[in-house]
């Protein structure tokens, strides 16, 4: 029973809040519950004191009430036909202008959703581990090369994208108007309006009644940009890029100190030209200006150096190639470009545009440089406009390209895409139209994986900033010498393991010299590739069908 | 009435912790579980697995990545930590003080760096300790004769050194806060009778002080050391990364890297067990030692 207590102004309070043992049984019993209760004469108690479970309850769950119908009746994001995630801010706002045409065209609505690079790939790829989750899968998304090694574990027949191989091999026919019409040696085509096809053989077109097909998009596109997002020879993106590599550099500080950079044809002599500038200016009371950008410690750059000598760390059939000789040679020549008596490069710090600011100071004076980089130094470093000049890559062997890659993007085709087919011409109008690659140009001079569109004035003319130079046409003669680049699960790991090789190299070259470096990198990188092959047994299933 | 009321004693316990239990069993019980079946099999994509038993287990023994994270979480755990609990009690006497001016102002300036998130402290530390530019080279090469070139985010022997300065910074303010609030709790009177005793400062600390906040040393201790197994966005974003000889490499971030660069969520699994498995050992031998100071 309840006990009642009374209260100075005439109210009392009923307080048998706590249980009680029951002398009886032994048990401890529920007693009633506590209820302020005013006695006061008129007034009654209020209804609200005698609703279940107390006041506080009411408030959470009116609470929870207000904040459930606020968010219900917010306006609910427009439903799209097909919905398309990019992850650069650039590419969303090349892409959005050029929508509309296509919406109207194809009479389907998009929707373009811009996600961070990490939280697009990550959501993928749960999305593509959780059949639950279909109904959220985008009809098309852009993967960052750095990201797309994940969605390669599962078999080919299992990866979350849709195999590409036989739309670029039967739409893109290439045609031309007239055969006067511009083209390049080896250029299959169709006289619009015909069937005939015609081949170009370096001076004009010539009508080939051997071939029944004209180029389609898969010989129309660079081939070797295919590689990064193929497994077992299915092609699973288009390639946004090319990235072609060359070396930026302040002609106007290398003149003065009478180094023509240019002239250097292998890396060795880039190497020495570099140390008499760097000379040359430590004499003039410059001790911390830097022939040139490279990554201490970072495998970055050691990989792009690999790429040019056409080795990947492992490869599309699961070969690793860490202990190739010319592995443990590029790490010991890269450590004395990085650490030592020798010592050219150094590291300009993270963030957007820093390295751009680093140029413009003199603290570095080269740098490497992919296309999609030129813009930032344009942006971040307006001051020496005119005082760069662009290079080919020095070769370390004659057969080498004068060239590599750096970073790439490409676009895919979820398997639980709605409507796989819309989801194709929305690519093919965003990355492969004049009208894309004139949105293209508003943003990015990136150059396009479209062989045909590098004829494109912005690709061919000179640049000031550049001193004149067509840096364009530069990148355009490069891209077709692009090594392949293949990325595979296990790309990641094999980048950690030159990590520990390239430190040790480091290390030891600032403490004893280079003497003997290139085989004890060889010995390192042996053990590294043992630990490597390892760990691709491990995750290898019991079939063997399995790729790591 | 009384029926409705005896109704309602019954179910009110069960309905007040149903919303939790419900979410705990969709979102940690079921996963954890999961989680276990996950760590016995190899997986690939969604419809491969494949039963291994306890060969994950054992893999991880033999990954020198994964003993390195080990090696760096553990290191930045007892850096962290033996830096952390030391200053934030000397910031938090020196802001009990009654003779310091502007206390309340410095107390939120310092609790204020806890209110911003792990991402935004890596990408201001980013720029902070960028060579050449950043403030902490600059002030580094006013002040030393190491110049403004020290790469703090790419010479190996300074990647944890980076990671637990931009830590600290986060986290000494919290630290503090809670000492404070300890400190306040000490009875005065006990500071009146050693002063009564003849105690010195120093003394005064240590048999008065030390004891009175004991448990708030000892929680902050068990939290810091539990943040510090979970270490992962810190390092991650400073160093977009394991860092330069993997020496910003943690086990969680590891685990990541495993789970979702790799694809290989049984081994990550795993690896998430054997955190488990580590922080659990650390905790129970520190709760024991503990136990046993207070028996002594």
């Amino acid at each position: 029973m309840p006990q009642r207590s009374g209260l100075p102004d005439g109210r009392h309070v009923e307080s048998p809040a706590l249980p009680r043992a029951d002398p009886s049984s032994g048990h401890h019993q529920w007693l009633e519950p506590v209820w302020l209760v005013d006695n006061t004469p008129g007034l009654h108690p209020s209804p609200v004191n005698r609703i279940p479970l107390g006041k506080p309850v009411i408030v959470v769950i009116a609470i929870a009430l207000i904040t459930g119908i606020t968010v219900l009746m917010q306006p609910r994001p427009q439903h799209a036909d097909l919905e398309f995630w990019v992850f650069a801010d650039s590419h969303a706002k090349t892409f959005r202008p050029i929508l509309p045409s296509f919406e109207q065209h194809e009479g389907k609505s998009v929707r373009l959703s811009l996600i961070a690079n990490r939280a697009l790939s990550l959501r993928l790829f749960s999305m593509f581990l959780s059949k639950s989750m279909s109904r959220e899968v985008p009809d098309a998304a852009e993967i960052e090369i750095g990201s797309v090694g994940r969605f390669f574990r599962p078999p080919p027949d299992q990866v979350g994208f849709l195999p590409l191989n036989d739309l670029l091999r039967t739409t893109g026919a290439r045609e031309i108007a007239d055969v006067s019409a511009p083209g390049l040696r080896g250029w299959n085509a169709r006289l619009r309006g015909t069937t005939r096809i015609w081949t170009h053989d370096g001076t004009a077109w010539v009508e080939n009644p051997a071939r029944t097909q004209p180029d389609m998009w898969m010989d129309r596109i660079v081939a070797s940009r295919f590689a990064p997002w193929t497994k077992a020879g299915v092609i699973f993106g288009v390639p946004h890029d090319v990235h072609p590599l060359t070396i930026a550099y302040r002609e106007d500080l290398f003149r003065e100190a009478g180094v023509d950079l240019a002239a250097c044809a292998t890396w060795i002599e880039f190497h020495a030209a570099c140390l008499r500038f760097q000379q040359y200016w430590r004499g003039r009371g410059f001790p911390h200006r830097h022939a040139i950008e490279l990554q201490e410690a970072s495998p970055e750059t050691l990989v792009l150096m690999l790429l040019q000598r056409g080795i990947n760390a492992v490869d599309d059939s699961d070969r690793i190639h860490l202990a190739d000789p010319k592995v443990a040679e590029t790490v010991a020549f890269y450590a004395g470009l990085v650490a030592g008596p020798r010592k050219i490069g150094s590291e300009a710090a993270g963030g957007m545009g820093v390295f751009a600011k680093d140029v413009e100071a003199g603290n570095l004076c080269a740098l490497l440089m992919p296309d999609w980089r030129v813009r930032y130094v344009r942006e971040f470093a307006p001051g020496i406009a005119g005082k760069l000049r662009m290079m080919p890559l020095p070769r370390f062997d004659p057969g080498d390209p004068p060239t590599s890659t750096w970073g790439g993007t490409m676009v895919g085709i979820p398997r639980a895409a709605r409507d796989p087919e819309a989801s194709w011409r929305l690519i093919e109008h965003l990355y492969f139209s004049e009208e894309g690659l004139n949105a293209r140009l508003t943003q990015t001079n990136i150059l396009p994986p479209l062989m045909e569109q590098w004829t494109h004035p912005a690709f061919t003319e000179a640049d000031p900033y550049f001193g004149g130079q067509k840096v364009f046409a530069l990148y355009a003669e490069l891209a077709t010498q692009v090594p392949r680049r293949l990325v595979t699960p296990m790309t990641s790991i094999s980048a950690q393991k030159l990590s520990v090789v390239l430190n040790r190299a480091v290390d030891q070259m600032r403490r004893r010299g280079g003497e003997g470096l290139e085989a004890a990198c060889r010995e390192w990188l042996v053990a590294e590739a043992r630990d490597l092959e390892n760990r691709m047994r491990h995750r290898r299933f019991d079939d063997g069908e399995e790729a790591p | 009435m009384n029926t409705l009321w005896r109704l309602q004693h019954r179910l009110a316990p069960y309905l007040f912790v149903l919303p939790f239990v419900v979410l705990f069993l969709c979102f940690m019980l079921v996963p954890l579980c999961r989680s276990v079946v996950l760590a016995l099999h190899k997986t690939s994509g969604p419809g491969a697995m494949q039963f291994v038993g306890l060969d994950n287990f054992e893999f991880v023994f033999q990954d020198d990545l994964f003993w390195r994270a080990v090696r760096n979480t553990l290191t930045y755990t007892v850096c962290f930590l033996s830096i952390q609990i030391p200053a934030s009690l000397g910031l938090a006497l020196l802001l009990n003080s009654r003779f310091v001016r502007g206390r309340d102002f410095f107390r939120y300036a310092f609790f204020s760096t806890h209110l911003v998130g792990n991402v935004f402290v890596a990408v201001l530390f980013m720029l902070l300790l960028a060579p050449r530019h950043g403030l902490i080279n600059r002030v580094i090469g006013a002040v030393t004769p190491f110049g403004t070139e020290l790469n703090w985010l790419g010479k190996p022997d300074l990647a944890l050194p980076a990671v637990i300065l931009a830590a600290l910074w986060l986290s000494v303010g919290f630290g503090m806060i809670y000492f404070l609030a300890a400190l306040q709790a000490v009875d005065q009177e006990l500071y009146e009778a050693a002063q009564v005793d003849g105690a010195g400062a120093m003394s005064k600390f240590w048999h008065v002080t030390l004891p009175g906040i004991r448990p708030v040393l000892l929680f902050l201790l068990l939290v810091g050391m539990i943040g510090s197994f979970q270490l992962f966005e810190l390092p991650y974003v400073l160093f977009q990364g394991p860092g330069p000889d993997n020496r910003a490499l943690t086990v969680v971030m590891y685990l990541f890297q495993q789970g979702f660069e790799t694809g290989d969520l049984g081994y990550a699994s795993a690896i998430g067990w054997m955190l488990v498995l580590m922080v659990l050992a650390v905790s129970i031998a520190q709760i024991r030692l503990t136990r046993a100071d207070r028996t002594d």
